[in-house]
């Protein structure tokens, strides 16, 4: 007997998520694997770290899905001298009306559902550590006081390749916190070609918000209760031990070229990204597909490569290109 | 490979209870069945190229190894229980419902629908996605159809191994009996290549042709082709009964032609008695000394053989001194060998082995088969053991037939002798012809007595020299087939018997089963007529009679009557 309202829900996940998409395409032209990994950072309650060039619409991209969603938009721009107060927010002396003096805490723009963070890698490792607490924890510490941030809460950052003039990488920990690191790349010529036709005209697209926070908030419940098989958890499990190097099951590229893997922060990563993958596909339980194929913007900005790597040339995807192939579903059986 | 489409949306849920978990469950049992099928025949052709290929490693390793080592019993059980242990355990082996619906989901690339739904079932906790994932798992497995998901195919690799394991048997234990029909192959080879060296060929002119009047020197004979080498002592002494034959077939015809001469004058009464002596001390003296120890060997092997029960009538028979009758039963008791008891064998390798050792002194060669047979016994080799008595039997067989032809020639001595004792008394001189008439022809066929009969029927290329022309009026002949008359005729040059001698048929032969010496004759007076045959064989027509010659030999034998006829040609 299926359940009703589980068969609704299911149904009220797969509209939303094409209404969310087509709002979306009103904007952002061509992308449509960026976007979908956006909204399964969106869907699983993670944050999204977009990387490009500038000029590939990253930052179009997030800002439309600020204006989709009926949630709190906010916006950080990074710069060198950014501090962390700036977007924590800071307590400021404030006066009554019988002129007495106290404290007052003024938030800062973190305190939004959808915080966009532009050019995240061009503000210092000091501000860039101001966002920890709040990605892991959707809290903010200031001073003695500790205040919640909505919910829910999304980073969407944007950063330049860190070869890219006047870039600070970020720090290890502030990575582990993005769901997914997404890679903006280039848009075909097709694509380029809507592009300029839509933004050099004097008509600007409208889009309508589709999703509430109530609903955002049920369709990360739902995404949590799709099932995922004993063995498909496994491989999920196998693939994140492999990247550590110190692991009896890591393969040799992981060995020779990775000097820490991901975290089990990442394992968890997988699996859910896996399940809004299977719900996307209109599936209810999560494949060795679904897998394989968010394993690449999990696990990209959680390896951290060594010396030899980067003289070698080697890059993350290679490694978890290698990883995909060598450990099979099939060889744990 | 089946494909399925996806689920076009959640409006094709029809939210009514269209499955229910047990017949879930029962369904993907049901399935299990073809992949428990299936694995076990994988599984089996996985064990038999697996323990064929040891059987055979190990059977090669210990027969070269230990060969008196029943290698053969042991290899044959380890393979088995290499194949029992390999397939036990999938025989015994009980599929779970989620190792089925694994197996199905990766074949049919389901997205692990269905081992989720087994998984999820199989959960105490009740969850959500219950109804709708085993609803879409359901609506999946309706359209499994197991033989088409998992048919009976064997992979290659598989394919490929018992393909391989199978030659090797093949190799091991199917071509050594072919080997054992087609062994004079090798024999043949050998003996084509020994002909052709003229190593094998002989004239019966050693020394000089003699044509008419004339005597052509030995430097004219090799002008004629015929081979210059000397035979080793070995096959010398194996062939001098046939050279005491040619000898005495000449010494007849001077006989005779001093008789023709000298017919009706008195005094001819002493050159005949020479004539006889001659001939007796011609006997003599190629008498092989090495036959009479050879037929005491057999005699004693007979003895020995009559130990054992399998062996006995053989031995009885090689105590007789009937030789045929005793390889027949060697024969017999190679077919019956299968059925041998554990003590027959004992026994068995016993009396053979204590055999070899009464051969030894005698008969080097002889002892060497009988130890041969003994060996295979031990070693319950029952293919060695066929093969190996069967060549006993052969060789059994050729040396009766070498003790036959001495003991004619014996009989014939001791026959002269009478005869010229019979001459000083004043017998008649026609005795006297007749004597000689019956030595003649007690040579002419003593090389062909053991084989005469069944052998002859079967040796389609045997080249026999008792053919009766048209002229004798003697037994039918054909081109292939010749039975020997009661007085072969011989073709002869200005009455001088030229006959070309040949040691044919070493050992077994598809041919020619049986080794026999073989005289052509040579082509008299008028020039021989060769034609040939669609084989390759050729038809010698010389002196009224044809003979079949085999290809292997025809050229040879060809330049020889054409050197010869041109001798007689050139020939005053």
């Amino acid at each position: 007997m299926i359940s009703r309202p589980t068969e609704e829900r299911i149904e009220h996940f797969q509209t939303l998520s094409q209404d969310i998409r087509a709002e979306l395409g009103k904007v952002i032209v061509g992308q449509q694997t960026v976007v979908d990994n956006v909204l399964i950072c969106l869907l699983a309650g993670g944050h999204a770290l977009l990387e490009g060039v500038p000029g590939l619409g990253k930052t179009e991209l997030v800002k439309t899905l600020g204006e989709v969603l009926d949630l709190r938009y906010g916006r950080i721009q990074f710069t060198p001298d950014l501090m962390p107060a700036d977007i924590t927010g800071t307590t400021v002396i404030a006066e009554d009306q019988q002129d007495n003096r106290f404290f007052r805490f003024e938030p800062g723009p973190i305190f939004n559902n959808l915080i966009l963070a532009d050019e995240i890698n061009r503000a210092t490792p000091k501000t860039q550590s101001a966002l920890l607490e709040a990605m892991h924890e959707s809290t903010v510490t200031v001073g003695n006081s500790l205040h919640d941030l909505p919910v829910p809460f999304f980073v969407m950052a944007t950063q330049n390749p860190i070869e890219m003039e006047g870039t600070y990488p970020l720090p290890e920990a502030q990575l582990d916190r993005f769901f997914f690191k997404i890679i903006v790349k280039y848009p075909d010529a097709a694509e380029l070609e809507e592009i300029v036709l839509r933004t050099t005209t004097d008509e600007a697209p409208e889009v309508r918000k589709v999703a509430t926070t109530k609903d955002i908030l049920a369709l990360q419940v739902l995404v949590r209760q799709v099932p995922i098989a004993s063995h498909v958890l496994r491989y999920a499990v196998r693939l994140i031990t492999a990247t550590d190097p110190d692991s009896a099951e890591a393969p040799q590229i992981t060995r020779n070229y990775v000097r820490y893997g991901a975290s089990p922060r990442g394992a968890q990563t997988l699996v859910l990204a896996g399940k809004v993958r299977a719900l996307f596909d209109e599936r209810y339980n999560v494949s060795f597909d679904d897998i394989r194929a968010v394993a690449h913007q999990t696990l990209r900005h959680r390896l951290i490569l060594n010396f030899e790597a980067e003289a070698e040339g080697i890059t993350a995807d290679t490694v978890i290109d290698e990883l995909v192939m060598t450990i099979s579903p099939e060889s744990e059986e | 490979m089946a494909t399925f489409s996806k689920t076009s949306s959640t409006a094709e849920f029809s939210g009514q209870g269209i499955a229910s978990a047990p017949a879930f469950v029962h369904q993907i049992t049901q399935f299990g069945r073809r992949l428990w099928l299936l694995g076990v025949l994988l599984r089996s052709v996985r064990a038999l190229w697996v323990a064929a290929l040891l059987y055979v490693a190990l059977s090669l390793v210990g027969s070269l190894l230990a060969p008196q080592f029943p290698i053969f019993a042991v290899s044959l059980i380890l393979a088995i229980c290499v194949y029992l242990a390999l397939v036990a355990p999938i025989l015994l082996r009980r599929l779970s419902t989620l190792d089925i619906a694994r197996a199905y989901d990766a074949r049919l690339s389901l997205s692990e629908r269905l081992a989720t739904t087994i998984e999820l079932l199989g959960q105490a906790a009740e969850s959500p996605f219950r109804a709708v994932l085993l609803d879409d798992a359901w609506r999946h497995a309706q359209e499994i159809r197991p033989r088409q998901v998992f048919p009976f195919r064997l992979p290659q690799r598989d394919a490929l191994f018992l393909a391989i394991a199978l030659v090797a048997l093949f190799i091991w234990e199917v071509f050594p009996y072919m080997a054992g029909q087609l062994a004079p192959l090798a024999p043949l080879a050998h003996q084509v290549a020994a002909v052709r060296e003229g190593t094998l060929l002989e004239r019966t002119t050693p020394d000089a042709l003699v044509v008419g009047e004339e005597v052509l020197s030995p430097a004219d004979g090799n002008e004629l082709g015929e081979p210059a080498a000397a035979q080793d002592s070995a096959q010398t002494q194996q062939n001098q009964p046939l050279l005491a034959q040619s000898d005495l077939n000449e010494q007849q015809t001077q006989a005779q032609q001093g008789q023709a001469g000298e017919e009706g004058q008195a005094g001819e009464g002493n050159e005949e008695q020479a004539g006889f002596s001659d001939l007796a001390q011609q006997l003599e003296a190629y008498r092989n000394p090495q036959i009479n120890e050879q037929a005491a060997s057999l005699a004693a092997v007979g003895r020995e053989l009559t130990q054992a029960r399998p062996s006995r009538e053989a031995g009885q028979n090689l105590e007789r001194g009937s030789y045929e009758q005793a390889a027949q039963a060697l024969e017999d008791l190679a077919d019956r060998v299968r059925d041998l008891s554990r003590e027959d064998r004992n026994d068995m390798t016993d009396a053979f082995a204590k055999a070899a050792e009464r051969a030894q002194a005698s008969d080097p060669r002889l002892a060497q088969e009988l130890a041969d047979v003994s060996r295979e016994v031990a070693s319950y080799n029952d293919r060695g053991t066929e093969r190996e008595l069967q060549e006993l039997g052969d060789a059994i067989q050729e040396r009766g037939q070498r003790i036959r032809a001495q003991e004619q020639s014996e009989q014939q001595s001791e026959q002269l002798r009478a005869g010229a004792g019979g001459e000083e008394a004043g017998s008649q001189q026609g005795d006297a012809q007749q004597q000689m008439a019956r030595a003649q022809q007690a040579f002419n066929t003593s090389g062909v007595t053991e084989q005469s009969g069944p052998s002859q029927q079967q040796d389609s290329w045997q080249l026999q020299e008792g053919s009766a022309g048209p002229s004798q009026g003697g037994g039918n002949r054909g081109e292939e087939s010749f039975e020997p008359g009661p007085e072969a005729p011989r073709l002869q040059i200005e009455q001088r018997p030229s006959v070309v001698m040949a040691d044919r048929g070493i050992g077994p032969s598809l041919w020619s089963p049986q080794r026999a010496p073989v005289a052509i004759p040579g082509p008299g007076a008028a020039p021989a007529q060769f034609g040939v045959t669609d084989a390759g064989n050729a038809i010698v027509s010389s002196g009224g009679a044809s003979h079949f010659v085999p290809w292997m030999v025809a050229d040879y034998v060809q330049q020889y009557f054409n050197a010869l006829s041109n001798a007689l040609e050139q020939a005053p």
